[in-house]
């Protein structure tokens, strides 16, 4: 008996465990998906292209994907680092209205601005062509695909003066001392954090002033790709300097409208010598197309206390070993750098960014019949449960029905009066010599120059 | 030259100097326009913009010229690869020389080579008079190509002059553009021109067209642009990951002998 009873009592409890009478299990999703913000936002779903694939931008690409690991997840670099599969390129292809923008450049390569497209395609049959010219490299195996741009920059002024830059990346002015003239190259696309001792006449005087690099754009790449862009600094600078003012100094290319006899066909704007309020980097954009801007202040980058230098964050070691290294990139746009034409994304950063060029963070891919992103699959992480989405619009509207018949009356004044048509007309020919249209093709014709 | 007789002689644009007195007038005017510019005065006089100038980056107009077929048709195909002889020329005592595999052959005063259409070649030229010991690395973007008879490619090679106004305009920081252009038979002048007084540099006599003007557009009025040269003063970088791209990557040449005489 007692034996039936101890096993009547295990059967219950059995029982009572197997029926949920005790607090009830959560059921997550499985891993994968957790690991996902939301549907749609890791990767393609059914049907829908993956998003745009920028390509890696330099040397500094991987720190900031590791930067950003949190944010991005695998299956996203997956599909930065990668190449997008044929199937995709192909469906793309097949299926032009539902392609992302940005899309084609992808499938067919991005042309830049290097004058390497034509048409409406990139050309394959010259030589791979970057902005500032040069040739593209082939990066080496197992090294990031990025071409590095550089500029020549000259310091030709004052004489004897010893110019100083970062060459490790380690926010010290650790490169070998330049005595002016010198040149150096630079990356383009950068800020530069430059050291000047030794200035004649001014003992004891170090100033610390920066030089922004553009991108070269069609507008400067032949001048980049000749000739050097000069940095000079004159007397007046030193003395703005040394009383308290800030110096800004644009050096650009003037377009043909504002060619002056400056030196080199390139010139250059002060702050100093502007009228107040005139922004010289606003002016000299309006003029041309900016190749530097130096800034130059009396700030002691090196006091002791300060934010260690110029240590701070974002710094970049060095795209090649000996080059300097920039603290910053340029915020002028330009083509050739990471965007290569697409504007505004700074160097070093994913070209998609939640919420600043792509969908905001949770936001799937998918769209609403107007073209607008649909809301968010809340909470994240479970399966898409958006069933039923209504838009309506309110707009009063009054079409009027469109006419079915219209007249015009039509009367010029003064009228018109034409000489009686010829009616006889006697043609006399003589030719000695039969001509031979010995012209090069379509020399008559009065098209667009292509070479 | 007997080349002035047979081949119609090439031509040469200079766009380096501005005209002093149209350059002053152009500073006036801008520096009392405080207002943004109007979009019309951008336009320019024939009411269309044109795609391609001198002003881009080079080996961008070989580009698109090597997508049009043969003769400049619009037929769409990519040309066969053609060593078009050139002859570089320069005033007394200045020598060039071609790179190959990273170094620069001896430089030699009239450099004859093969140079594949298409591609852009950076050389080098030094013993400039006045400047010893400066070097200049211009680059020579080819075009197009010339259809000489047969057997006589190298008879009447493309010549690219190079004068002392050039040279020195460069060592001034200078970006010195020079189309080279075979002359439209249409509209060619029928006159066979003799060499000037410098005969290092004859035969050709440059148009110098001012800052304000495409010398791009102004060759393609007057015939067929072949060639183009830039010379500015950029010195090769020091870093030997930056070599290839400053030298085009090395683009292959054909040295051409002079035969013994």
């Amino acid at each position: 008996m007692k034996r039936i009873v101890t096993h009547l009592a295990l059967a219950a409890a059995t029982a009572i465990l197997a029926t949920g009478c005790v607090p009830v299990r959560h059921n997550l999703p499985p891993e994968q998906r957790m690991m996902q913000p939301g549907p749609g936002v890791g990767g393609p779903g059914p049907g829908v292209l993956g998003p745009q694939a920028y390509g890696m931008m330099g040397a500094n690409a991987p720190a900031a994907a590791a930067d950003t690991e949190g944010m991005i997840t695998e299956g996203a670099i997956d599909g930065v680092l990668g190449e997008v599969p044929s199937s995709i390129v192909k469906a793309g292809q097949n299926n032009p209205e539902i392609q992302q923008v940005g899309f084609r450049q992808l499938a067919g390569g991005d042309c830049g601005c290097g004058g390497s497209c034509g048409g409406g395609g990139c050309l394959s049959g010259g030589s791979n062509i970057p902005p500032g010219g040069g040739v593209a490299m082939m990066p080496p195996p197992g090294m990031m695909p990025g071409m590095v741009s550089t500029a020549q920059v000259t310091f030709g002024n004052p004489d004897g003066m010893q110019v100083r830059y970062d060459q490790s990346g380690a926010g010290m002015f650790d490169s070998e001392p330049m005595v002016v003239p010198a040149r150096q190259n630079f990356p383009q696309g950068g800020l530069y954090r430059l050291k000047l001792t030794n200035i004649p006449s001014r003992p004891g005087v170090e100033l610390y002033p920066t030089v922004e690099l553009a991108y070269a754009n069609p507008r400067t790449g032949a001048y980049l790709a000749h000739n050097s862009v000069p940095i000079q600094f004159t007397e007046e600078d030193f003395d703005q300097v040394l009383t308290g003012n800030f110096v800004t100094k644009v050096i650009y290319l003037p377009d043909p409208e504002f060619q002056g006899p400056a030196l080199a066909g390139i010139d250059t704007l002060v702050s100093t010598r502007l009228d107040p309020g005139i922004d010289p980097i606003v002016e000299a954009d309006r003029r041309g197309s900016i190749l530097a801007i130096i800034r130059l202040g009396d700030k002691d980058i090196e006091m002791a206390g300060g934010n260690g230098g110029m240590a701070m964050g974002g710094m970049m070691g060095p795209p090649i070993a000996g080059l300097p290294a920039p603290f910053a990139p340029a915020m002028t746009d330009g083509c050739g750098g990471p965007s290569a034409g697409k504007s505004g994304t700074p160097m070093g950063l994913p070209g998609m960014i939640a919420g600043v060029n792509a969908p905001q963070y949770g936001m799937p891919h998918t769209g609403t019949p107007i073209g607008l992103p649909g809301p968010p699959h809340i909470p994240l992480g479970a399966p898409a449960g958006l069933q039923k989405h209504v838009i309506r619009n309110h707009t009063h509207m009054n079409m009027p029905r469109p006419v079915e018949k219209m007249k015009i009356d039509v009367r010029q004044q003064p009228g018109m009066s034409y000489p009686n048509p010829v009616s006889r007309v006697r043609i006399t020919e003589q030719n000695i010599n039969p001509g031979i249209p010995n012209g090069r093709p379509h020399y008559d014709k009065a098209s667009q120059g292509v070479y | 030259m007997a080349i002035a007789r047979i081949t119609p002689p090439s031509k040469l644009l200079n766009a380096g100097w501005a005209l002093p007195s149209l350059a002053i007038a152009c500073v006036l005017a801008t520096s009392t326009a405080s207002t943004a510019a109007d979009p019309s005065q951008y336009l320019s006089s024939n009411g269309q913009h044109r795609l391609f100038n001198g002003a881009m980056p080079p080996g961008a107009i070989a580009a698109t010229r090597q997508m049009a077929g043969p003769g400049g048709t619009a037929a769409m195909g990519v040309q066969a690869p053609y060593y078009q002889p050139v002859q570089i020329r320069g005033p007394q005592g200045v020598r060039f020389a071609l790179p190959q595999m990273g170094s620069f052959q001896d430089p030699e005063p009239g450099l004859m080579a093969g140079l594949l259409v298409g591609q852009v070649y950076r050389f080098q030229i030094s013993g400039i008079r006045g400047a010893e010991g400066a070097e200049l690395f211009p680059t020579l973007e080819m075009v197009d190509r010339t259809y000489p008879p047969p057997g006589l490619a190298t008879r009447y090679p493309i010549i690219v002059t190079i004068d002392e106004e050039d040279l020195q305009a460069a060592l001034d920081g200078q970006l010195v553009t020079r189309v080279i252009y075979l002359e439209d038979p249409q509209t060619a002048v029928p006159l066979a021109q003799e060499p000037t007084t410098d005969s290092d540099t004859g035969g050709e006599t440059p148009i110098d067209v001012s800052q304000f003007q495409d010398p791009l557009q102004v060759a393609d009025r007057l015939g067929r642009v072949v060639a183009i040269l830039r010379i500015g003063s950029l010195a090769p970088p020091r870093s030997h990951e930056l070599a290839p791209q400053f030298f085009f990557g090395y683009p292959t040449w054909a040295p051409i002998f002079k035969p013994e005489s």
